[in-house]
């Protein structure tokens, strides 16, 4: 599922970029450019959270080990 | 569900603020990474960027002043902020309590958390600009000082709402909300530049873009009435914007969670997307919305119904980490307060001030003068941490003898304050004299007031 909602984000990233692009290069009209980056914004909404939040936040899982910790010594 | 049990579960809210942060609390460079590009690719941005434009900025000014001026910003968050914040593992504020002494610490606690509100108010108001172009309301000129509607106070007393709550909830949550807002916040503003710049001239390669960057955009020429700002003003601006994070120090609260000092060098994933492209894009942005400041109006207009939306999303990824600031800096000050209790107190005076559009029309001028004020406690900090013992002097005197307030740290920061204002130099070089001076002084008391006493610690 996180693979999925990671990989439907960032083509909702490339398109709001590929769409800039366009407009850019005179190949699409600004109105068609706005209603796609608004579509595009829907998508990484609704997407980027199933990979970017997990129950305990962006470096979940990559939390230091106990044992890692025993050279901390606070001063 | 109760009152009781709603301040019970608010209570459990507790982080990690007035003890040194456990081993297993320490966060990895991504989180950092997350935090700072969500915290520098801002509202403020939209402003800031314009700001150069109107100012008159020539291109390679502009492009050269922010590589180095960012460059010196990062190079201080990794050898002034981080090295002392993971040495301690505490806030700036309880480490200023233990060299200031609590009373010193209380004034400057409450000076810092005032200045951090205005700040949080300013993002607000940025993000208000754009909501009330979506929504009719009559949106302040940038010129006005009080608000000009009911509308408009509505309007900034709802956001101000949501961003408190969001600040309420803790540090995990302001990094989650950052984490999912940057990357997309990033994207708008470049496609927003790349979508009007076809509107300044035609630009087919590199040399196109220079071309039209000089004649079109940053042209030399400040708009009527405003000072011609050059090369050194956007070093130093670029430098000094986050003046009071890193050489004030006030981002010990970040990297107290740092595994080693390196992770300063992680603010670089704030300074250049943010204080690099992103005034780049927003500056391309105010030339083709004909030098109008306008940031809600100008990014609707650059990119539809997402750029008012990046207006305001990126109002609160900053007013968050802000107000979490704010919280920190109270709490110290007001030991017997909750943690939820006094960020709302400053979520409450942040609303309050984003009432007022002043707040975000003479924000490059507040941002400096927020540095500048700060700034005396941090070099205060760093000398009583690093310079201290090698010169063979004491430290942590105001902790050992048990002193309410640090008389030498106090005088310090009031002469240095009046040195700087006294400065015959423009605003955004003041701090780096003072900063040195602020030291040199320092030093010289601790080293009276040693040699009188006869180091009797």
């Amino acid at each position: 599922m996180k693979k999925i909602a990671a990989v439907v984000s960032l083509i909702a990233l490339t398109a709001i970029l590929v769409c800039a692009l366009m407009v850019f290069q005179g190949r699409m009209a600004f109105g068609r450019y706005a209603s796609c980056l608004t579509v595009a914004t829907l998508v990484w909404f609704l997407s980027s959270p199933f990979w970017l939040i997990t129950p305990k936040g962006p470096a979940s899982g990559l939390r230091r080990k106990k044992d890692d910790a025993a050279d901390y010594h606070p001063q | 569900m109760g009152k009781a049990k709603l301040t019970d579960r608010l209570d459990q809210l507790y982080e990690f603020d007035r003890e040194p942060v456990h081993p297993e609390q320490l966060k990895t460079p991504g989180k950092f990474a997350a935090i700072f590009s969500g915290e520098h690719v801002a509202a403020t941005e939209f402003v800031i960027g314009p700001m150069f434009v109107i100012h008159g900025v020539a291109a390679a000014d502009l492009f050269w002043g922010l590589l180095i001026g960012n460059l010196l910003a990062v190079l201080s968050w990794a050898f002034i902020v981080a090295p002392i914040a993971v040495r301690t593992r505490l806030t700036l504020y309880w480490y200023v309590r233990r060299i200031c002494g609590p009373g010193l610490t209380f004034i400057y606690n409450s000076a810092n958390a005032v200045l951090y509100c205005v700040l949080a108010g300013a993002m607000i108001s940025v993000a208000a600009t754009a909501i009330g172009l979506a929504f009719k309301v009559p949106v302040p000129a940038l010129t006005d000082v009080l608000p000009s509607s009911v509308g408009w106070v509505v309007l900034t007393l709802i956001i101000g709402s949501v961003v408190t709550l969001v600040a309420i909830l803790g540090f995990e949550q302001v990094s989650r909300f950052s984490s999912v807002c940057a990357p997309w916040m990033f994207a708008i503003f470049i496609a927003g530049a790349l979508a009007l710049l076809p509107r300044l001239g035609n630009v087919r390669s590199l040399s196109d873009f220079w071309q039209v960057a000089n004649q079109s955009i940053w042209t030399g020429i400040p708009l009527a009435g405003q000072e011609k700002y050059h090369f050194w003003h956007i070093t130093f601006f670029a430098w000094s914007a986050n003046l009071a994070m890193h050489v004030g120090l006030s981002d010990m609260a970040l990297f107290r969670f740092a595994k080693n000092w390196k992770y300063g060098f992680l603010s670089a994933f704030g300074m250049y997307p943010g204080h690099f492209l992103a005034w780049i894009c927003s500056g391309i942005m105010v030339a083709a919305a004909a030098r109008e400041m306008n940031p809600g109006g100008m990014a609707y207009m650059a990119a539809g119904f997402s750029g008012a939306l990046c207006v305001v999303v990126a109002g609160w990824t900053t007013a968050n980490p802000t107000m979490y600031r704010a919280g920190l800096a109270l709490q110290a000050a007001t030991p017997n307060w909750k943690r939820w209790r006094v960020t709302l107190a400053a979520g409450l005076l942040t609303t309050v001030v984003s009432c007022f559009p002043v707040v975000f029309m003479r924000l490059m001028d507040f941002v400096a003068l927020y540095g500048l004020i700060l700034m005396p406690i941090g070099a205060v900090i760093f000398a009583e941490h690093w310079l201290l013992p090698r010169l063979g002097l004491l430290p942590y005197r105001a902790e050992q003898q048990g002193w309410f307030i640090n008389w030498m740290a106090l005088i310090t920061w009031i002469v240095t304050l009046i040195i700087v204002a006294l400065l015959p130099i423009h605003l955004f070089f003041r701090w780096l004299p003072g900063y040195l001076f602020a030291q040199a002084l320092y030093l010289l008391l601790c080293w009276l007031e040693q040699t009188r006493k006869g180091k009797t610690a």
